[in-house]
């Protein structure tokens, strides 16, 4: 028979002390990762998580110590003494407290950034505060259930949106590992181990564990199933986004959960539905912290009124909720509490009654080693309806006499509800203003419906405006810090983008869908990629890659890519023809098939490309070579004797075009159109650190030797 | 008690007073009829051929060819071989005996009243259960009398070691209780803790096993059942044999099993009938069902509301197309319809079977056609709610469905007003309450927690149900030295 014991399992506790570790690790720690320590960011968050391994062992040795169903704070007195004992209470309950009031900061702020902008952060706080005492008020073994239960449930979609993510991955932007300079790795070090040094909840434990041996064991286990995950997401999130990307935002995973496309696109985006994995991870360390700051407000008046202690800590988590909310000062300061005295004291107190034998007395040894410390650290709702709502499919940029028309195309709503009516109907508006934003706030006031950006599926931008760096800088901040359109949103440039939006008559789907089946079906090339509203956040952030937009033109009613915009690491390099488009993708890796017309106009199929890029430097010269080889289907019958000089005249042929695009985009537009840049860091670890920021340092000792082979097949 | 008739007689009357449905009758019985006798029952359980056919008449008759001397002995040895007749030595007893439905018997000389067996009260007998129903397996159910029902369970369970514990619930009812169980399988303190909880209170009548189940509650506020109701002797059987004790009250079909948990109410009869793949895929659409019952409207809110970015756009747009013309809010629009599905089934269960069944015709199509023609509804809305029906009524036990009927609308305010958050939300409260629940101190999410008490054994007949010779032991209810169910022989 079942007893209400208030006792967990060893699974319990790993999954207890998982949730509490993974929540807010995996919202803040990359970006804050890669901002102090760069592309080391990864070394870091491995060297701290084997210190919060180590960490945990050593605890191990604490627990052994403790008594059986002794609470910490009961062992702390033992050993020393009530005034310490009292001393190290207050400390964990500031610490708890600090960790809990930034936890509900932090659960407020993606609540009402991710799914509910227009709710009021109080009330969202002080919801998820009420919940949290209702599940503590119910003691250990229920809260124990619920993240037992939820394990697998938030797991399994979690490891299958990374999955589906880490196909999207470039290598590239994770190199070069431990370069000098990339910031400061110690600092890293101490971010990742105060994550992993939450594994200190399981000193809290020993009167609720089921066989208190196993503790540690489960604690060791979720340190390092926590450091598996955060590992993968972080190594995710900088090779998706890049670092400079990645460091940009505010929570890169849930910004990267926007971006997965679930195979079948049953689901347009999930960002919503995967927030629920922070829901509850975050609320776990919530109500942990809230469990402990209450535990150890109760032990200072003998254990007792454990009901007052949970409200009391409620409302002052809430109250340090609330201050992180109005002033970011206020939890920066916390936060370097939190890092800089919290973690370095909550390490050291457990490990004095470890070591407390080779110091002879505790109390003295406390009393010294506290002094010590102290020395060294005081230097230191509103809802809309659907039907009122705009759903634009389409949005076009243009700058126009030094202001910016905004161009929409809406899909025709009655139009929908008519089974005989044309599917493409559609209707359409512009609006003029001095920028961006002030023209689509000015359309949002004016119009009587809300203006729902989550279902564009492409954005077209003048060319005009792609080149004028304030308007686009302007443009990628709000699309990035309002998440005002999806980042999946494809991307097109235009002499003009409104007429291009307004081509939309002449089809018979809407122009959205249109150009992304376009892009989709191409018979010409087939592209691994297409580029998108989030690509060019990142490449402006990263300041690496280079992209290419399609630049659209109107031939005959219908919109057709007649070129590509280049972006080289940001900077807009203007546009240049399909066939050097092509060539470049090529040299890239980035083409599937090919189909070529020889010079006498001979048709083939080039299919299986594979491409390769190495590096070469000597003292002056970076040299890229480039090896392609691919497989050419012949679309005319051929006399078999023919196949090998045929299979010459393609590879020279390729051989004369790869080489002469090369050279004139390194010359004119100063383009290195085999995007070697971001991938030096990969090989050449010094080359990459000496032309960061150098682009053109790079570009001038740049040179290509390459190497074409064409198998002939049938 | 005494040996005279007369005082026996006079207590008797003076307890009994008048009542106009109590049958007293003096004969005479013996072969010189010099022995006074008299005869109580309430009108109806006594047999109008009771001087002919009935056990009491054989009896009367075969005494009355007996001398004085043996009379008595015959009484008081049993002689005449009546299975059924029992003795009392106070009148509150022998009362008690004859208000269960049975002949009251007082003989002068013989200090003891007897109690003999006749007609009884009326009383549906055993027939096919409405609830509950299976493709395959027994279509026996629960009778309104607790004997039959106890019986039901002896006819499955033919073994010494099904014991009957039998208490008397109600100071004016006097209803009979009977506690159920395998006298090695189930943990002792379990039937003393039910014990102690059905005599937890002084209650005037008991009308229901409803009224005990209610009475019994360790938390009265949770919408969740905390025993498990059947109607079904086979459902109870299984039970018993898994270590569960099953309560009845006499005049209920319905019986109480304990203790329970979440996959206990998923579970059906037919699931261990049914080969395990069937099996198997009904559980996951139960358990499915369960969570959309409970979560679809909501989400349904959340997502047109709050959250459009989920949905792909053609599917959004034809949802936007849909709400046009449609006067309310989305919220009071899955309120209006809801609230009419919830009519239409309480006015479905209330009226007749034919009409009862007719309702739910006239609602659901012609109604629901009208409203969305009407532009009250949108056609969307429709199917949410049809939807989310077609799921509560997957559920197999009503009790259960209807707390997920309840919740909904607090899902519904939730997403309406919060949306994914309320979402969200609202789902870590139902969690945190279900891991707080229990049912007689066993863990009402089992297994999907605590499986590693039973070393994940209760795992293999969770949400997928192996094949039945994989599942080798009891669950958790039953006691841990007798946990094993099945060996292959040899």
């Amino acid at each position: 028979m079942f007893s209400k014991n208030n006792k967990i399992s060893k699974r319990q506790i790993f999954r207890l002390l998982s949730y509490d570790v993974l929540g807010v690790g995996t919202l803040l720690l990359p970006s804050a990762l890669g901002k102090v320590s760069g592309k080391n960011g990864m070394a870091a968050l491995l060297v701290g998580l084997l210190a919060g391994l180590v960490f945990a062992v050593l605890l191990g040795g604490v627990i052994e110590s403790m008594r059986e169903g002794e609470t910490y704070p009961a062992f702390l007195k033992r050993n020393f003494g009530t005034f310490f004992g009292i001393l190290f209470g207050v400390f964990y309950i500031l610490y708890y407290l600090v960790l809990g009031g930034v936890s509900t900061y932090v659960f407020g702020h993606l609540i009402v950034s991710e799914l509910l902008k227009e709710k009021s952060f109080y009330w969202i706080c002080a919801g998820v505060l009420l919940l949290a005492c209702y599940g503590i008020s119910q003691g250990i073994e229920g809260r124990a259930r619920v993240y037992e239960i939820l394990f697998w449930f938030l797991m399994v979609p979690l490891f299958l949106m990374l999955f589906l993510a880490a196909r999207d991955v470039r290598m590239e932007r994770l190199f070069p590992l431990f370069a000098s300079g990339e910031g400061n790795f110690y600092t890293g070090c101490l971010y990742s181990f105060s994550l992993f040094s939450l594994c200190g909840f399981m000193l809290f434990l020993v009167p609720f564990a089921k066989e208190k041996e196993k503790i540690v064991s489960a604690s060791l286990l979720a340190v390092l199933f926590c450091g598996g995950v955060m590992f993968v997401i972080y190594a995710i999130l900088q090779g998706i986004f890049g670092l400079g990307s990645m460091i940009s935002q505010e929570y890169p995973a849930v910004t990267l959960m926007s971006m997965v496309q679930i195979p079948g696109g049953f689901l347009e985006r999930q960002d919503a539905i995967m927030v629920g994995i922070w829901f509850f991870t975050v609320f776990a360390l919530i109500s942990s912290s809230m469990f402990y700051a209450s535990e150890n407000i109760a032990n200072l008046y003998g254990g007792k009124k454990r009901g007052v202690s949970i409200l009391i800590g409620a409302v002052l988590l809430f109250g340090i909720a609330v201050g992180c909310y109005r002033s970011k000062e206020f939890m920066e300061k916390l936060l370097w509490l939190f890092l800089y005295w919290g973690t370095p004291v909550i390490v050291t107190i457990p490990l004095l009654t470890y070591f407390r034998e080779f110091f002879g007395k505790a109390k003295k040894t406390a009393a010294a080693v506290f002094t010590v410390v102290l020395c060294i650290f005081l230097e230191g709702c509103s809802t809309t309806e659907l039907e009122n709502r705009k759903f634009p499919l389409a949005m076009g940029v243009d700058l126009e006499e030094e202001s910016c028309r905004v161009s929409y195309k809406f899909q025709d709503l009655s139009s929908v509800a008519d089974e005989n009516a044309d599917a493409g109907s559609s209707t359409d508006f512009y609006i003029k203003d001095k920028d961006f934003y002030t023209a689509i706030s000015q359309y949002a006031n004016d119009s009587n419906k809300e203006m729902d950006y989550n279902h564009m599926k492409v954005l077209i931008l003048s060319e005009d405006f792609i080149e004028n760096e304030e308007s686009l800088e302007v443009f990628l901040q709000i699309c990035e810090k309002r998440a005002l359109i999806a980042r999946s949103t494809l991307l097109f440039a235009a002499e003009d983008a409104g007429k291009i939006l307004s081509l939309d008559k002449n089809l018979d789907t809407p122009i959205g869908t249109y150009l992304e089946e376009m892009i989709e079906s191409r018979e010409d090339y087939k592209l691994k990629d297409t580029v998108t509203l989030g690509d060019l956040i990142n490449d402006k952030a990263n300041e690496e890659q280079l992209l290419y937009i399609p630049v659209l033109k109107e031939k005959g009613g219908l919109p057709v890519i007649r070129g590509y915009y280049a972006m080289a690491g940001g900077v807009p390099k203007g546009e240049i023809g399909l066939n050097e488009a092509m060539l470049s993708y090529l040299t890239q890796g980035k083409i599937e098939k090919l189909y070529f017309s020889m010079e006498d106009q001979t048709p083939v199929t080039v299919k299986r490309i594979s491409a390769k890029r190495t590096y070469r430097r000597d003292s002056h010269t970076c040299f890229v070579e480039i090896g392609i080889e691919a497989s050419v289907e012949e679309d005319f019958v051929q006399e078999e004797s023919a196949n090998p000089v045929l299979s010459r005249r393609i590879e020279e042929e390729f051989y004369t075009q790869l080489r002469e695009t090369g050279e004139s985009l390194l010359d004119a537009p100063k383009l290195d159109f085999t995007n070697s840049f971001s991938r030096l860091g990969l090989s050449d670890k010094e080359a990459y650190q000496k032309y960061k920021g150098d682009m053109e340092g790079f570009l001038k000792g740049l040179g290509y030797a390459y190497e074409v082979k064409v198998n002939l097949v049938n | 008690m005494t040996k005279s008739l007369a005082e026996n007689k006079k207590e008797l009357l003076s307890v009994l007073g008048d009542s106009a449905d109590i049958k007293k009758i003096p004969i005479q019985i013996g072969i010189g009829r010099d022995i006074e006798c008299f005869i109580t029952y309430v009108e109806i359980t006594g047999g109008s051929l009771m001087f002919s056919k009935s056990v009491f008449g054989r009896l009367v008759k075969q005494l009355n060819e007996m001398t004085k001397e043996e009379v008595y002995e015959s009484l008081s040895k049993n002689v005449l071989g009546i299975t059924d007749i029992t003795y009392f030595d106070t009148i509150e007893d022998a009362l008690g005996g004859m208000f269960a439905g049975d002949v009251l018997i007082l003989v002068d000389g013989f200090e003891k009243a007897m109690k003999i067996p006749d007609k009884g009260y009326p009383g549906m007998g055993v027939q096919e259960p409405q609830s509950e129903k299976v493709i395959r397996g027994s279509n026996e159910g629960f009778a309104d009398s607790i004997k039959i029902n106890t019986a039901l369970i002896r006819k499955r369970l033919r073994t010494p070691k099904l014991k009957v514990r039998e208490v008397r619930l109600g100071t004016r009812s006097n209803t009979n209780v009977d506690i159920v169980y395998m006298e090695d399988l189930v943990y002792p303190k379990l039937i003393g803790e039910v014990e102690k909880r059905l005599n937890r209170y002084d209650i005037d009548g008991v009308m229901d096993s409803g009224i005990i189940e209610q009475l019994s509650e360790e938390k009265w506020y949770s919408p969740f059942p905390q025993f498990q109701t059947t109607q079904r002797p086979d459902r109870a059987a299984m039970a018993i044999l898994e270590g569960r004790i099953v309560v009845f009250s006499d005049n209920s079909p319905v019986g109480l099993i304990v203790p329970t948990d979440y996959n206990s109410f998923i579970q059906t009869s037919d699931d261990y009938y049914n080969r395990w793949e069937i099996a198997s895929f009904g559980r996951i659409l139960r358990f499915l069902a369960s969570f959309f019952a409970l979560t679809f409207p909501g989400i349904y809110l959340a997502v047109t509301n709050f959250h459009t970015q989920i949905l792909p756009t053609p599917l959004l747009l034809s949802f936007a197309a849909a709400r046009q013309g449609v006067p309310f809010p989305a919220m009071v629009e899955v309120l209006l319809m809801e609230i009419a599905f919830e009519l239409l089934r309480e006015a479905g269960v209330r009226l007749p079977g034919a009409m009862g069944n007719t309702i739910g015709i006239v609602g659901g199509l012609i109604i629901g056609q009208a409203a969305v023609e009407a532009n009250i509804v949108s056609p969307i809305v429709v199917i949410v709610v049809a939807f989310t029906a077609l799921c509560s009524f997957a559920i197999p036990n009503e009790e259960f469905a209807s707390a997920f009927r309840i919740l909904k609308f607090g899902f519904i305010f939730l997403c309406s007003w919060l949306g994914f958050y309320g979402f969200l939300f609202g789902l870590l409260l139902v969690l945190i309450h279900l891991s707080h629940l229990k049912s007689f101190g066993i863990p009402y999410l089992m297994p999907f927690v605590g499986a590693d008490l039973t070393g994940y054994e209760d795992q293999r007949d969770f949400v997928i149900r192996q094949p039945l010779f994989k599942i080798t032991r009891r669950p958790v209810y039953a006691r841990r030295n007798q946990r094993v169910r099945l060996k292959r022989k040899g």
